[in-house]
């Protein structure tokens, strides 16, 4: 086995296995740098191409296209505070604070070195510890999901700036906004208002361009005559260095975002969006300075960018084992491995062990591929806060608008992002943060299913709440749910008795 | 200055009970999760309504220095731009929208100047990410009635 996956090392390496890995990362830079486009969907664009490769040749290039999608999404993040993918949300929590202090090329080199490690970590959990952990994902069911979703909720906490009050509801509001259009399970028609368009349901980008870019507009629109530009920016050297030294002092942040993501990459259905919001959650609980994350620091970036990397081999881990692939990302890829015959199983580490372990490899060679071009790129995307509002503004928005109707080409997502985006700046004038209405859309469909599901099965195996209760994986996830909820208040009574003592 | 925490009261309760009014003809497991989360809104907004009585939050809809009748202009020029799209298509009313936005923004350039810089910027700028999502990403684009 060993002989084997050198001999698919050395492969990665060979003409043009690798000219198409540096291509497919930066084509993924590039589709991530655009929000509405995903991962999802430039993976789905390039399947067509890789028909005629060689199965190797396909994999490697998909697996770069996937990996620098996951930086790219950053970089709008950083700049104009719009993510480039969902999995980015939380990059924007420090990463535009950072671009306004004029320290863009900080945010995106951590970005950069944060993603090499969240990628290089969760192929290395990918090598070593796939059966085991696809084996307990599989014992996932409804109740366990909806526990998830309870404690992707705990993050509430940290995601409001202000008043917790005000996060909760923005949280049940996100919630009530996921349960537009046909109920999952009893095929309701929900809120439409008449609208066939809306019975697909709110389309999860929509509300993030609409929450996120357009009342950045306005208040940069606003703030005209205080500030013609978002930040100033010139290029200093030894900022690369000095940000990797920085962060390299925190190897745990590191290593526990990156096991965040791996970790929520290999649940299928959790992707890189609730990854990143959980990580950096973990990050400001962890932290000494919990009072600096959301004002613009490196560590916030980091927490974020190295979970949603490591999202990419967490997904792979139970698609390569089981066939059950862990983020829609995944399930392209696993149409790939159809294309080209390969079935997942064992057959792929023994038949056609070759091309899995070239697969696996190319993550970590494609991260660093991207890690040099992220690094060598940092300094010219930052240039992008130079430009004066007066164009920036009107720039996004055009740009919002084209990734708002790419997703499913309806121009009532169009509308409905625009309402969001009036909806969001009012908002915030109200003491709102977008954080926990974004989180609530994204945990509402799984807390919905899991919840339905789950009492259907209860009801069926005799008791709802000895099925919700008194199963293992449910128990440990209402422990940690529990601890999540009320660790804002023991920590802040444990600081306060540190002050006293 | 004004009390953010009864307007923001005000508004969630109103959408809770406007979403109230909808849950009646919702199917037992259909609304089961709308209902518990429509509670717990309401709930939390009549929470939010007491502290604004007793312990208000003071907001402001303009910082010093900020400019709100721009933020209206804007607001207004999304809108229209919205609304001229299915009929100029997206790249004639981008640079539509482009350009008279940047011309109402940058104030502080000569008059001349600026309805140049401003058109340049709009034409050449929409006319790149145009090319670049129809053609190189093949992203489709709203077209328009009279021009697609």
């Amino acid at each position: 086995m060993l002989a084997q996956a050198a001999i698919a090392f050395g492969n990665i390496f060979a003409w043009p296995n690798f000219a198409f890995l540096t291509l497919g990362t930066f084509a993924g830079i590039v589709v991530g740098c655009l929000p509405g486009l995903t991962a999802t969907m430039a993976l789905a664009l390039l399947v067509p191409f890789t028909f005629t490769m060689p199965a190797m040749e396909g994999l490697i290039m998909l697996s770069g296209l996937y990996i620098g999608a996951m930086y790219g999404d950053a970089i709008p993040a950083t700049l104009i505070n719009t993510p480039g993918t969902p999995s980015a949300i939380a990059t924007t929590f420090d990463g535009f604070p950072l671009a306004k202090k004029g320290m863009a090329q900080h945010s995106l080199v951590a970005a950069a070195f944060s993603s090499l490690i969240g990628g290089l970590v969760g192929t290395a959990m990918l090598l070593f510890l796939s059966p085991p952990l696809a084996k307990i994902a599989i014992k996932f069911g409804p109740g366990e999901y909806f526990w998830m979703a309870i404690f992707g909720l705990t993050i509430i906490a940290t995601l409001s700036t202000g008043s917790i009050l005000k996060g909760l509801i923005g949280g049940a509001l996100g919630l009530l906004l996921s349960t537009v259009g046909i109920s999952p399970i009893a095929g309701d028609v929900r809120f439409t208002f008449g609208l066939p368009s809306l019975q697909g349901g709110i389309e999860l980008i929509v509300a993030l361009i609409g929450f996120f870019s357009l009342p950045q507009v306005l208040e940069m629109v606003e703030q005209y005559h205080l500030h013609k530009h978002i930040g100033a920016f010139s290029p200093k050297p030894g900022i690369n260095m000095q940000v990797i030294r920085e962060l390299a002092r925190k190897p745990g942040l590191l290593l526990r975002s990156s096991l965040v993501g791996t970790i929520v990459g290999i649940i299928p259905g959790a992707g890189g969006n609730i990854a990143s919001l959980v990580s950096y959650n973990e990050a400001v609980r962890w932290s000494s300075h919990p009072e600096q994350f959301g004002q613009g620091t490196i560590e916030g970036v980091a927490a974020s960018e190295a979970a949603n990397s490591a999202v990419v081999p967490g997904a792979l881990t139970p698609l390569l084992t089981l066939g059950i692939p862990g983020s829609p990302a995944a399930a392209v890829i696993l149409g790939t491995l159809l294309l080209h015959g390969l079935r997942p199983g064992p057959e792929l580490y023994t038949e056609f062990s070759e091309i899995t372990y070239a697969l696996i490899f190319s993550l970590i060679v494609s991260s660093g591929v991207m890690f040099i071009m992220g690094l060598w790129g940092s300094q010219w995307f930052a240039r992008m806060i130079n430009f004066p509002v007066s164009f920036l503004a009107p720039m996004i928005t055009f740009l919002s608008v084209i990734g708002s109707y790419a997703i499913r080409n309806n121009y009532l997502d169009v509308v409905t992002m625009l309402g969001f985006g009036f909806l969001g700046y009012g908002s915030r004038k109200l003491g709102f943060h977008p954080g926990p209405i974004v989180l609530g859309l994204i945990l509402g469909p799984m807390a919905e299913q899991g919840l339905v599901q789950g009492m259907i099965i209860g009801r069926a195996s005799g008791s709802i709440l000895h099925y919700f209760f008194s199963r293992p994986l449910s128990a440990v996830l209402i422990l940690l749910s529990i601890i999540s909820a009320l660790w804002p208040f023991l920590a802040k009574s444990y600081r306060r008795q540190i002050k006293r003592g | 200055m004004f009390n953010s925490d009864l307007t923001a009261a005000s508004l969630v309760l109103g959408i809770s009970a406007l979403a109230w009014t909808q849950t009646i003809h919702f199917s037992p497991l259909g609304g089961i999760f709308v209902r518990f989360v429509l509670g717990v809104l309401t709930l939390l907004g009549l929470v939010l309504l007491l502290k604004g009585l007793w312990f208000p939050e003071m907001g402001l809809w303009q910082q010093p220095g900020e400019d709100f009748r721009l933020v209206l202009s804007m607001g207004g020029g999304m809108a229209a731009y919205l609304v001229l799209i299915p009929y100029l298509g997206f790249l004639l009313a981008s640079i539509l929208f482009f350009s008279l936005t940047s011309w109402l923004l940058d104030r502080h350039a000569h008059a001349e100047k600026r309805f140049l810089r401003s058109c340049s910027a709009g034409i050449g700028l929409t006319v790149l990410f145009f090319l670049a999502f129809k053609y190189a990403l093949s992203v489709p684009l709203p077209a328009g009635v009279l021009w697609g």
